[in-house]
C-alpha cells in the first residue's frame, strides 16, 4: 500500500478539505452572483429597450440595438440577433456592439451541419414585432410566433399560434451585460478566487427566462437533487463549473465534474416539452422560482422563471418550441443543435471491470481467468494511472507491463478489449519526449497575462503542465499521439479514458486551473472552463479515428467532465461517488438527468468510488447498474477489492445472474443507442416522459423510484438496506416481469411487491416486442453470430410493436456503406409482421418467438407467409414458436390462426 | 422389382429418421449417454425434471425444448448447462454449453467447437505426454522433500532429545529449589509464631534440615524474631523465587511450544524457527521477509519503511496453509494478514508473496516440512492422482492466461478427482478379484 503513500496522504488532506463547505464557492463569493436579484418586481428602471430606427432585416437574421433605459452613456449599447436555426428552435445572441474583453461565443462546437437556417416574416406594429416563419412547408412544421416589445423595456415571447404565452424572455428584467466601464468599481473577490488577477474587470452576463404554465424543471446536470429542478429561493443557485470533487455531497446545488446549461420544462397538462439551452461555457449560476397565479379561468398556473447568470462571455440562448404529443421532438431539435450522440461499438455495452489499480500483467491475467472460472461474462478490462511508466501517460510502466501489446492481444483473442487511463496532465519531466515535443512547440496553458510563461500546477505525476486544447493545432498533435507508432504498446484494441479532465489541479482553489489562465488567442479560462473536459475527449476521439488506416473504427472513450455536445464523442460517469445507500439512491436520477440533457451514454462506479460496500449493497449495486448504459466497476485503491465475486454465495450466484441479463438485452440495448444517435432520444427515461398523461409519474416522490429503458422496460432500483417488499407504482397497462413472465395489469396504482436480496422488480411493457438473445457467451463479440429471440408482450389490445438495430458492432461501415438492418415488427390482430427499413447485413436467425398475454388459447395452427406450418408450443398462456428459422431482416409474416379464424 | 428396392429403402429411410438418435450423444458424459442408450429406439423422451416430453430427434437439435435444458447436451441452445469433453487418451473435461461453438476452442480435443470442424486441434495426446512429464518431475520433487523432510526431522528430533534431557534437568532443579521454598516458609512459620510451641521432634527436624543445606548461619534468622532479621529472610526467599522464574524462562525457550513431549504437527517445521527467509517483488520495489514462528514483514525500499504484516497466531498449518494475523493496520483500513501457502520442495524458500486484496496478502512457501510420502502402499495411485489434477489444473490456468483459452479448472478438478475415484475404485475392486494392477504389471513384465 506503500507505493502509494503520496497519493493517498494527498486523499487523507483532500478528503478532510472537502468536507468544508468552504472549499467550494458559494454564490457570495462571487462578484456577480453576490449582487442576484431573486426575482424581486420587475425593476424597470435599470432595463434595457431597443433603439428606435436601429432595426436590421435579413432573411434569415434580425437585428437591433439595445440601450439601457435613461442611460445617457451611448457607448454601451448591445446588439441583439435573431435567428432560427430550426423550425421550431429561436436563437437570441446578445454582445456588446463594440466587445473588448475577449468575450468568448462557444460556436465551433454546435453542430452546424445540421441547422436548417429559417428565413422569417416580420410583422412590425407600433409597439411589438412579429416574427413567423416563411416557408409554408415550416409553417405547419413550426408552431409559433415571437413578438418582440419596441417600445417598453425589452422583451420577447413565445407564443402558440392561437396566442397562448409558452415562455417569456426578460420578463423579470434581470438582463445583464457587465462591460469593463461599469465594473470599475469590483473589488478583489473575497476567499478561495483570491489568486485570480481578473486582468479585464467583471464581464459578467445575465438573462431569465420564464416558462408560462410550467409543470416540473429538468436538466443542468451535473447535480445531485433529484431529477426535478428546486426553486433557489432558499440557499444557493444551482452551479456549473466543473470541478474535481471527491466524495461528493447528496442533495446539493454545489458544482460537480461536468455541466450541460440545458434546461426542460414540462408543461402542465399538456405532452409538450419546452427547452432553453444557455450557450456559455463560463461558470453559471442559476436560479429557479415559482409563481403561482389565478388565470381568467379561475385555475391555478404555475410560471416558472429560471435566471442564468455567467461569469463571461455573450448571452446566446437557445429556445426549442416543444409540440404537442410530440415531446421526443425536443430532444432531436436539441441534438441537431449540439450533435447526435456517437454510435458505440457494441462491446463497450457489455460489462467492464476496473478499479484504481491494476497492477500488473499478472493481476489482468489472473482477473480474466477467474470470470471464466465463474462463468461470467465481462468485456472490457482498464488500467488506471498506475499502468503508466511514473505516470506519464502515453507509456506502459516496464517491471509491471513489460509487453504490454501481448497482454491486450492475449486479452482481446475472444474479442475482449482494453482501456488505458490518459489524463490531460503532463508530468514536467524534461527527458520525456512527449513533455519535450510540447514543450518546443508551445502547446501549454499560459499563467496569464502578466507572465510569460506556462501554468504549471500539481496532480498525479507532481509538477505538470496543461496542453491547451482551444488551440486547434494543439488538439491535432493530441490526436497524433494516439497513433500506435506514438502510443507504444497500444493496440487497435485499446480505447481510452479521459480523467481528471475538468482540469483536476491539486493544492489550488477548487482544484482546478485558475481562471487567468491563457488559452489560444487570448482566452482566459474563466471564458471557456466548462469546455475544456470536451475538447479534451474531442481530439482523443480523432485520434482513435486516425491511428486507423481506413478511419473506419468507432472509438470508444470514457470522460468524467463533459459540456453541451459530448454526446459526439464520449460515455460520461458520474466520478468518485461513495459506497453508501444514498449514493445509491441518488445514481439513477443523476443518469436519467444526464440522458434528459442529451447525453444518453452514462453510468456509474458500480458499488462505490469510494470506502467499502458490504454484500448487500454491492450486490443492489450491480442490480440497477446491469441496466445502465454504461456499466462498469471501479473503486480506490484504498478499499477492498470489489470484483462480483469478493462477497462468495449467494451474492456472486446473484450478481452473474444480473450480468448475464445485461447480455441477454444487449439487442435491444444496441438498438436503443441507434436511436439514441439518429434521433438523440435518452435511453434511460423518466416515468414522466413515456407516460405523460399520468399523474404519480409527475410526482417527485417517484422520480427516485423507477426509471425506463427506452419505453419497454421498467426498472425499480432497490436502494434501502434490507428492503423485503417495495411499494411500486406501475402506469396504466400490463406489465410482464422481468423473470417469471408473470402478468400483472394495472390501472394506475401502487402494487407491494416482494424485493428478496436476489430480485429487483423489473417489467417488460406490455405492447413492446424486445428482442434477446438467449445464448450469453464471455462477451458480445462472441454472440454476434447466435440467433434472436424475439419476445412479444401484448397489451389490452393484443397488440404490440418493437424494432431491431444490427450492424458489424465496431466499423462505420453502417454510415458510410449503408450497411445496417433496421427492422421494425407489428403484432395486430393474431399476426405478426415486419416493416423493413433497411436489410443490408449478415442477417440473424430468429430462433424463437414467444408471444405473452394472448386472450385466446385456441391456437389451431401458425402459418408463415401464409404457407409453410410452423412448429409452437402454448403453456401458462405463453405462445412459444419453435424455430421459425427465419431472417430477422427479411420481410415476413406470421399468423396465428385460431378456431374462430376458421370459422 | 425396382420398385421393391425403392419400397425398401425408403422404408430404411424412415426408420432411420425415426431413430436418429447416434450414440454416443455429443456433449454427453459416460453416465449420459448409458441413459441415452436406454431410450435410443423409443419415439420420444422425457425431460429430466419429468414436465415434458418431447420426440428423440429433439435431442441436440440446437434448440432449447426442456426447462431444465437436458435435451441439448451437446449444443449452447440451453442456458447454465455443460458440454463433456470426451478427450480420448487425456483427462476429460466439463465446460459450459455457453463455449460450444463460439470460435474458440476449449476442450482439449477440440470437440467443443464441432461447427467448425476443422477450427481446433485435438490436443490430447500431447497434453498426455506433457503431463506424464510434469507428474514425473512432480514426483521427483516430492520425492527428494519428503527424503529431506525425514532427514530434518531426525536431526530435529536429535535436537529435541537433548531438549528434553535439558528441560528435564531444568524442571529438577526448580522442584529442588521450590522444596527449599516450602521448607523454609514452614519453619519460618514454626519460629515467629508466638502461639506455636515446637516440639522436640520438630526441632530435631528443622536443625538436621539446616545442616543438609548448609543453612545453618541462617539458624538465627529463623530463631530471631527481629524484623531485620526478617527481612533478609524475606529477601532470601525472593531470590530463590525469581531463580526458579529464570529457570521456567529457559524451559521455554528449549520448548516454545510446551507440547508436553507429544507429537504436534509443527515438529515438522521444527528446523525453521530461528530462520527467516527473504524476497523481492519484480519491482524492487518491496522486500518480504517471512520468520516462521513470528512473522512476516514488509519493507518498502523507497522509504526505507518496514512493516509487520502478520504474526504468528499458535496455530497449526492446516491444508498446508496457515494464517498469520494481527499485522500493521493500513491507512482507513484493517489490519494486514498473510496467508502463508506451503509448497512441497527439498530446501527452503519464499516462492512469491502478492498483496491479494487491500491489505491481505499470500506468501507462498516452499519448504520439505509439508512433503508428504507419495509412496507408501495402498494410498500410493490416489495422491498421485490427486497431483495430476493439480497439475492439469494448473495447465489450464496457465493455457489460458497464454493462448486464452478457457475451460472451467474448478470443473477439471471435480472431474479429475471423479476420475480418480474412479480408478480408486476398480483398483480396489481388481485387488478384491485378485485380478488387480499388480498382476497385470507382473505380465506385462514377463
Amino acid at each position: 500500500m506503500k507505493t502509494n503513500q503520496f497519493i493517498v496522504l494527498f486523499f487523507l488532506v483532500c478528503l478532510t478539505c472537502c468536507n468544508e463547505e468552504q472549499n467550494f464557492k458559494k454564490c457570495r463569493d462571487s462578484n456577480y452572483c453576490k449582487s442576484r436579484k431573486l426575482f424581486q418586481d420587475k425593476t424597470k428602471e435599470s432595463s434595457y429597450q431597443i433603439i428606435p430606427n436601429s432595426i436590421k432585416t435579413e432573411k434569415q437574421l434580425f437585428e437591433c440595438k439595445l440601450e439601457r433605459k435613461n442611460s445617457k452613456n451611448k457607448h454601451g449599447s448591445l446588439i441583439l440577433q435573431i435567428t432560427f436555426p430550426l423550425a421550431n428552435v429561436v436563437r437570441v445572441i446578445i454582445n456588446e456592439e463594440d466587445p473588448k474583453n475577449n468575450r468568448y461565443q462557444m460556436e465551433s462546437l454546435l453542430a452546424k451541419e445540421t441547422f436548417e437556417q429559417q428565413k422569417y416574416i416580420l410583422e412590425e406594429s407600433e409597439d411589438y414585432c412579429f416574427f413567423k416563419m416563411d416557408d409554408e412547408s415550416n409553417q405547419k412544421e413550426s408552431s409559433f410566433l415571437i413578438k418582440l416589445e419596441k417600445k417598453e423595456h425589452f422583451g420577447i415571447s413565445v407564443l402558440s399560434l392561437d396566442g397562448e404565452e409558452i415562455l417569456k424572455i426578460n420578463d423579470k428584467s434581470l438582463l445583464s451585460f457587465e462591460t469593463s466601464k461599469t465594473s470599475k468599481q469590483s473589488k478583489p473577490k473575497q476567499g478561495s478566487s483570491q489568486s485570480d488577477s481578473e486582468p479585464y474587470g467583471g464581464s459578467s452576463v445575465s438573462l431569465d427566462i420564464t416558462f408560462q404554465n410550467s409543470g416540473n424543471l429538468y436538466g443542468l446536470p451535473e447535480h445531485t437533487t433529484g431529477l426535478s429542478l428546486e426553486d433557489t429561493k432558499e440557499g444557493e443557485p444551482y452551479r456549473l463549473f466543473n470541478v474535481d470533487v471527491l466524495d461528493y455531497e447528496i442533495g446539493s446545488r454545489e458544482a460537480l465534474y461536468g455541466a450541460v446549461p440545458m434546461i426542460l420544462s414540462k408543461t402542465k397538462k399538456k405532452e409538450m416539452l419546452n427547452a432553453v439551452f444557455w450557450n456559455n461555457p463560463a461558470e453559471t449560476w442559476v436560479d429557479i422560482s415559482t409563481d403561482r397565479m389565478k388565470t381568467k379561468n379561475k385555475q391555478f398556473k404555475k410560471n416558472r422563471a429560471v435566471h442564468f447568470m455567467s461569469e463571461t462571455g455573450v448571452i446566446d440562448l437557445f429556445i426549442i418550441v416543444g409540440k404537442e404529443k410530440q415531446m421526443y421532438q425536443t430532444f432531436t431539435n436539441y441534438a441537431k443543435l449540439t450533435g447526435f450522440p456517437f454510435l458505440p461499438p457494441i462491446f463497450s455495452l457489455g460489462y467492464h471491470q476496473s478499479r484504481y489499480t491494476y497492477k500488473s500483467e499478472k493481476e489482468i491475467l489472473r482477473l480474466q481467468s477467474t470470470f471464466d472460472q465463474l462463468d461470467i461474462p465481462f468485456d472490457v478490462l482498464w488500467l488506471d494511472i498506475e499502468h503508466t511508466e511514473g505516470i506519464k501517460y502515453f507509456t506502459f510502466d516496464p517491471i509491471n507491463f513489460p509487453n504490454p501489446s501481448g497482454l491486450i492481444d492475449t486479452i482481446s483473442k475472444p474479442g475482449r478489449k482494453m482501456v488505458s487511463v490518459v489524463d490531460p496532465h503532463i508530468k514536467k519531466d524534461p527527458n520525456w519526449e512527449l513533455f519535450k515535443d510540447a514543450l518546443e512547440s508551445d502547446f501549454f496553458i499560459q499563467q496569464n497575462t502578466k507572465t510569460n510563461k506556462f501554468f504549471e500546477g500539481e496532480c498525479w505525476p507532481g509538477l505538470s503542465l496543461w496542453p491547451d486544447f482551444l488551440n486547434p493545432k494543439v488538439r491535432e498533435w493530441w490526436s497524433s499521439r494516439f497513433s500506435y507508432d506514438k502510443y507504444e504498446g497500444s493496440t487497435k484494441n485499446l480505447y481510452i479514458w479521459n480523467d481528471m479532465n475538468e482540469p483536476s489541479v491539486f493544492h489550488l482553489p477548487e482544484n482546478t486551473l485558475p481562471r487567468d489562465t491563457i488559452h489560444f488567442g487570448e482566452i482566459e479560462n474563466r471564458n471557456i472552463h466548462n469546455l475544456y473536459g470536451l475538447l479534451v475527449t474531442q481530439s482523443t476521439f480523432n485520434g482513435l479515428i486516425n491511428r486507423n488506416q481506413d478511419q473506419n473504427e468507432r472509438p470508444f472513450i470514457l470522460s468524467r467532465s463533459f459540456f453541451a455536445g459530448s454526446q459526439k464523442y464520449s460515455a460520461i460517469w458520474t466520478g468518485d461517488n461513495t459506497a453508501n445507500w444514498e449514493h445509491l439512491k441518488y445514481t439513477d436520477s443523476m443518469l436519467v438527468s444526464l440522458n434528459l440533457a442529451g447525453l444518453p451514454f452514462v453510468g456509474d462506479d458500480v458499488g462505490g468510488f469510494l470506502k467499502n460496500p458490504e454484500a448487500e449493497l454491492l450486490t443492489r449495486w450491480f442490480q440497477t447498474g446491469s441496466f445502465h448504459p454504461f456499466f462498469r466497476s471501479h473503486s480506490h485503491t484504498d478499499t477492498k477489492k470489489m470484483e462480483p465475486w469478493v462477497f462468495g454465495e449467494p451474492y456472486t450466484g446473484i450478481i452473474r445472474k444480473w450480468i448475464k441479463n445485461r447480455y441477454s438485452l444487449l439487442p435491444f440495448y444496441y438498438t436503443q443507442f441507434h436511436k439514441a444517435s439518429t434521433l438523440g432520444k435518452p435511453i434511460m427515461r423518466p416515468l414522466w416522459l413515456v407516460f405523460p398523461n399520468e399523474i404519480n409519474p409527475t410526482q417527485k416522490k417517484y422520480e427516485l423510484q423507477s426509471y425506463m429503458i427506452g419505453s419497454s422496460i421498467l426498472v425499480f432500483p432497490i436502494s434501502e438496506k434490507e428492503q423485503k417488499t417495495k411499494k411500486i407504482y406501475l402506469p396504466k397497462g400490463i406489465w410482464y416481469d422481468f423473470e417469471t413472465f408473470k402478468k400483472m395489469k394495472s390501472k394506475g396504482k401502487l402494487f407491494t411487491v416482494k424485493t428478496p436480496i436476489e430480485k429487483i422488480p423489473v417489467f417488460y411493457r406490455g405492447g413492446k416486442i424486445v428482442p434477446r438473445k438467449t445464448r450469453i457467451r464471455k462477451c458480445t463479440h462472441l454472440m454476434s453470430n447466435d440467433p434472436i429471440t424475439l419476445f412479444v408482450f401484448l397489451d389490452e389490445n393484443q397488440k404490440s410493436s418493437g424494432s431491431i438495430y444490427i450492424d458489424d458492432g465496431h466499423s462505420y461501415d453502417y454510415k458510410n456503406l449503408n450497411k445496417f438492418i433496421s427492422q421494425k415488427f407489428v403484432f395486430d390482430d393474431h399476426s405478426l409482421s415486419t416493416v423493413t427499413n433497411n436489410n443490408n447485413y449478415d442477417s440473424t436467425l430468429i430462433e424463437r418467438i414467444v408471444i405473452l398475454g394472448l386472450s385466446k388459447n385456441n391456437i389451431q395452427d401458425i402459418k408463415l407467409n401464409n404457407s409453410k406450418s410452423l412448429e409452437f408450443e402454448l403453456q401458462n398462456k405463453i405462445l412459444t414458436i419453435r424455430k421459425p428459422n427465419i431472417y430477422i431482416g427479411n420481410d415476413w409474416v406470421i399468423d396465428l390462426i385460431t378456431k374462430d379464424n376458421e370459422l | 422389382m425396382n420398385l421393391f428396392w425403392v419400397f425398401l429403402l425408403l422404408i430404411i429411410f424412415v426408420d432411420l429418421s425415426l431413430q436418429n438418435l447416434e450414440l454416443p450423444v455429443r456433449g454427453a458424459s459416460p453416465k449420459l449417454n448409458e441413459k441415452y442408450s436406454k431410450i435410443k429406439n423409443q419415439e420420444f423422451f422425457k425431460c429430466d425434471n419429468g414436465l415434458n416430453e418431447y420426440p428423440i430427434s429433439f435431442i441436440n437439435d440446437n434448440y432449447c425444448d426442456c426447462e431444465d435444458g437436458s435435451d441439448e447436451p451437446g449444443t449452447s441452445a440451453c442456458i447454465e448447462m455443460t458440454f463433456y469433453c470426451s478427450n480420448e487418451g487425456y483427462v476429460p473435461e466439463i465446460i459450459p454449453s455457453s463455449r460450444v461453438n463460439d470460435g474458440i476452442c476449449d476442450c482439449s480435443d477440440g470437440s467443443d467447437e464441432w461447427m467448425s470442424p476443422n477450427k481446433c486441434q485435438n490436443l490430447s495426446k500431447e497434453k498426455k505426454v506433457r503431463l506424464d512429464k510434469q507428474m514425473e518431475e512432480e514426483i521427483t520433487i516430492r520425492r527428494e522433500g519428503y527424503i529431506a523432510k525425514l532427514k530434518l526431522k531426525k536431526k530435529t528430533e536429535k535436537k529435541s532429545d537433548k531438549a528434553l534431557q535439558k528441560i528435564n534437568d531444568l524442571n529438577q532443579e526448580i522442584k529442588e529449589i521450590n522444596k527449599t521454598l516450602i521448607q523454609i516458609t514452614y519453619y519460618q512459620s514454626l519460629y515467629t509464631d508466638p502461639n506455636k510451641v515446637m516440639t522436640e521432634e520438630q526441632k530435631t527436624e528443622v536443625n538436621s534440615f539446616l545442616k543438609l543445606t548448609g543453612w545453618e548461619r541462617f539458624k538465627s534468622f529463623f530463631v530471631s524474631s527481629s524484623i531485620s532479621n526478617q527481612n533478609k529472610l524475606q529477601m532470601k526467599k525472593s531470590k530463590i523465587e525469581d531463580k526458579i522464574m529464570i529457570l521456567q524462562e529457559k524451559i521455554k525457550m528449549v520448548d516454545p511450544f510446551q507440547t508436553d513431549n507429544q507429537s504436534n504437527p509443527e515438529d515438522d517445521f521444527f528446523y525453521l524457527k530461528d530462520t527467516h527467509y527473504s524476497w523481492k517483488t519484480d519491482d524492487k520495489h518491496y522486500d518480504y521477509t517471512f520468520y516462521p514462528f513470528d512473522k512476516v514483514e514488509q519493507r518498502d525500499n523507497n522509504d526505507r519503511n518496514t512493516v509487520t504484516i502478520g504474526r504468528w497466531n499458535d496455530k497449526q498449518v492446516t491444508d498446508g496453509q496457515e494464517l498469520y494475523i494481527n499485522g500493521k493496520r493500513c491507512n482507513n483500513g484493517p489490519s494486514r494478514e498473510v496467508l502463508i501457502k506451503y509448497k512441497c520442495h527439498k530446501t527452503s524458500k519464499i516462492v512469491s508473496v502478492k498483496e491479494t486484496n487491500f491489505c491481505i496478502y499470500e506468501l507462498i512457501f516452499q519448504t520439505p516440512g509439508i512433503c508428504e510420502d507419495i509412496d507408501d502402499d495402498f494410498h500410493d495411485q490416489q495422491k498421485k492422482e490427486a497431483i495430476e489434477s493439480e497439475i492439469v489444473s494448473k495447465n489450464v490456468i496457465s493455457t489460458k492466461n497464454n493462448n486464452s483459452n478457457s475451460g472451467l479448472w474448478k470443473i477439471v478438478i471435480i472431474v479429475a478427482l471423479c476420475v480418480m475415484a474412479y480408478f480408486a475404485y476398480t483398483y480396489y475392486n481388481q485387488k478384491n478379484d485378485n485380478n488387480g494392477l499388480f498382476q497385470k504389471k507382473s505380465l506385462k513384465n514377463e
